[in-house]
């Protein structure tokens, strides 16, 4: 049923996974419908671009990046994840005898929807297995595949790897990326991205731990994660353990927004025009977008988003900073016509701006000498 | 058909002595004021037609050498080997231990001097099923995915022997860990007979291959020293024995369930079944 109505909005897009990275993308720009309606149908804003507006992406991957990324994985998790179990076992986090590994996709091999049918019911019997204290409840599961329900509409979701020692209530999730780890200069942004993909694997234990009726899931599911980076220069893997509390809640609070479910995306879609679909670039244009700075980092759309806050001089061009300080004007051009006094104020806040404004000019010109 | 280049190279030298004729008899009928202005058309004609056929056989000699240049196909080796098949089997029956076509290709560069393209595994297994159901007794041994102890099911990126009794196909949850220390041994041990047997190239794939696998074995290998093989071998045996026992509990456990199943599912696993909400199984293949 969900299925058919996800279709129907989806018109002639074909549907795609939009996997932590997804949802990760939804908690970056919480504000945006547009990116939250295309990650609920399962449409990347790449496919959006290139589909629906004919024009080419550029949030493709470097191909280098890629190579490596996939090299390092596999690096990883070879010989039965051999470097990940020494890696946990010199951090102390494991024992010798703490030896057991589950390969999911080994187990379901393939991308049919019977395999992924397959990969999510192992999955479930292998928590079963956790929460049963069974000795054979594996420390290191690699690709385990969680149906999440987000946003209304149910996602699989595969974290790298989940991990528990034989004492451990239940697993914690791993990311692993190729990321150098250079401490405290590592990279940032790499840094904020996978503690939010970790955050969204630590969502996706949380529901399933409910769903399966396994126990509390924020008790046996903590708002922790580690992350597995790359030695520089290097295939070697290190370990970073991270607190998720800030990510885990500000992706909770971003996909508590509306459009929050599928009847609230219907609704919005039918309110544009009735029946429409999202493969139309007119309606996908009308949906909302919240165009900030930082969309060009994650979301291929950024350019279409900031040629329409062009077209209609939307204060966000100049930072977001300005947007909150000429939220009364709405936009870049009322705001320079009140300065100018080219407009008269309309409300009690456009004028308290426009009083800003020109007090601000005033001490400007001062300050280089212009108002002697 | 493709000619080889020096062929084709010497067709051109002889097209080039026979034009060379052909020029002679041409200057000879220009500076003949008796010469017939038809026969000195169809000499121009056959000089015409002379330099086309150069043409083309220059392209054929570029083509030809860009060929030969290229890098031969994956399965090019293979040609006028023993099958891969057995080559597989010989290669389980060394290690022991049922194994990933990653490692197996590793061995075969060792054994055989080029690798067995992981990417045929698949075929190869589909192959061997398919022959199995025709005629479960043609062959003495099939090349067989391993089997898990839970679930009975088959582990296809994972092969094994027919031939191995149904415990050492089984993979429990400790198993991979297992494997991993037992192939090292066997690699171990097939580096001191390459070692014996003066083999260098085998012998120096091997030692990387023992390098990569000893890494991950507490012990084994000391940062910055040069590996010694007894010190593995000592270090692999320590983390197995912590191990070998619980795992061949759960695998003989696994055996003796598996041992009931017909034969087909004995060695190619049983079908994989999905409970339902009413517990009717939903057979998913």
């Amino acid at each position: 049923m969900i299925t058919a109505r996800l279709a129907r909005l989806r018109g002639s897009l074909l549907a795609e996974e939009p996997g932590a990275r997804g949802l990760e993308r939804v908690a970056r720009n919480p504000g945006c419908q547009r990116l939250r309606a295309l990650t609920m149908i399962g449409v990347t804003p790449a496919t959006a671009m290139k589909t629906v507006y004919k024009e080419p992406d550029r949030e493709g991957q470097s191909p280098f990046a890629l190579a490596a990324g996939n090299r390092f994985e596999r690096a990883v998790f070879e010989n039965g994840a051999a470097r990940l179990l020494e890696l946990y076992r010199s951090a102390g986090r494991l024992t010798t005898a703490e030896c057991k590994i589950v390969v999911v996709p080994e187990l379901a091999p393939g991308a049919t929807a019977a395999t992924m049918a397959r990969r999510r019911a192992e999955t479930e019997r292998l928590f079963q297995h956790k929460v049963r204290r069974d000795p054979r409840a594996p420390n290191i599961i690699v690709k385990a595949r969680i149906p999440v329900a987000l946003l209304g509409v149910p996602h699989d979701t595969e974290p790298d790897v989940l991990v528990a020692a034989d004492s451990d209530a239940f697993y914690g999730p791993v990311e692993v990326k190729s990321y150098p780890d250079r401490a405290g200069k590592t990279n940032a942004a790499d840094i904020r991205s996978a503690c939010r993909q970790a955050a969204v694997a630590v969502i996706g234990l949380r529901h399933a731990v409910e769903q399966l009726r396994l126990g509390d899931p924020r008790q046996l599911v903590p708002a922790a994660a580690d992350l597995v980076l790359r030695r520089p220069g290097s295939f070697r893997p290190t370990l970073r353990p991270m607190t998720l509390a800030g990510e885990v809640h500000s992706l909770e609070r971003a996909l508590d927004e509306a459009p929050r479910n599928l009847e609230e995306l219907e609704a919005l879609i039918d309110a544009i025009t009735p029946g429409a679909s999202l493969d139309e670039a007119e309606v996908l244009d009308a949906v909302p977008p919240n165009y900030v700075e930082a969309c060009r980092e994650h979301c291929a759309l950024a350019p279409k988003c900031k040629q329409a806050a062009a077209a209609c001089g939307d204060p966000v061009l100049i930072g977001s900073q300005a947007r909150e300080e000429l939220a009364a004007a709405g936009s870049l051009g009322r705001a320079v016509d009140l300065l100018r006094g080219r407009a008269q104020p309309r409300t009690a806040e456009e004028r308290a701006l426009q009083a800003r404004l020109q007090q601000s000019l005033g001490e400007y010109r001062q300050a280089v000498g212009h108002g002697r | 058909m493709a000619q080889r280049p020096d062929r084709i190279r010497a067709r051109l030298a002889a097209s080039l002595e026979k034009q060379r004729e052909l020029l002679d008899a041409f200057q000879g009928l220009l500076k003949d004021p008796e010469a017939d202005a038809a026969a000195i058309d169809q000499a121009q004609r056959q000089l015409t037609r002379m330099a086309a056929e150069h043409t083309q056989l220059l392209t054929e000699w570029r083509l030809a050498r860009a060929h030969v240049a290229e890098p031969s196909s994956p399965y090019a080796g293979l040609v006028g080997q023993r099958p891969m098949r057995e080559q597989v089997l010989d290669i389980l029956e060394e290690l022991g231990v049922p194994a990933s076509p990653r490692v197996i290709s590793e061995i075969a560069v060792a054994r055989y001097g080029r690798p067995l393209p992981a990417s045929r595994f698949a075929s190869l297994r589909r192959d061997e099923e398919r022959a199995f159901r025709k005629d479960s007794l043609s062959r003495p041994a099939w090349v067989v995915p391993a089997i898990t102890a839970q679930g009975l099911t088959a582990i296809p990126r994972i092969v094994s022997s027919s031939a191995w009794p149904v415990e050492r196909r089984l993979i429990g949850a400790r198993t991979l860990r297992a494997n991993h220390l037992r192939t090292l041994l066997a690699l171990l041990s097939m580096h001191e007979r390459s070692q014996r047997a003066g083999s260098p190239r085998a012998t120096s794939h091997l030692e990387s291959m023992i390098l990569g696998f000893a890494q991950t074995v507490p012990g084994a290998i000391e940062p910055g020293a040069r590996p010694e093989y007894a010190r593995i071998a000592e270090a692999a045996r320590a983390e197995l024995a912590h191990i070998e026992e619980t795992d061949l509990e759960e695998r003989r456990t696994a055996a003796r369930r598996l041992e009931r199943l017909p034969e087909p599912h004995r060695l190619w696993g049983q079908p994989a079944v999905i409970q339902g909400r009413r517990a009717s199984g939903r057979r998913l293949g």
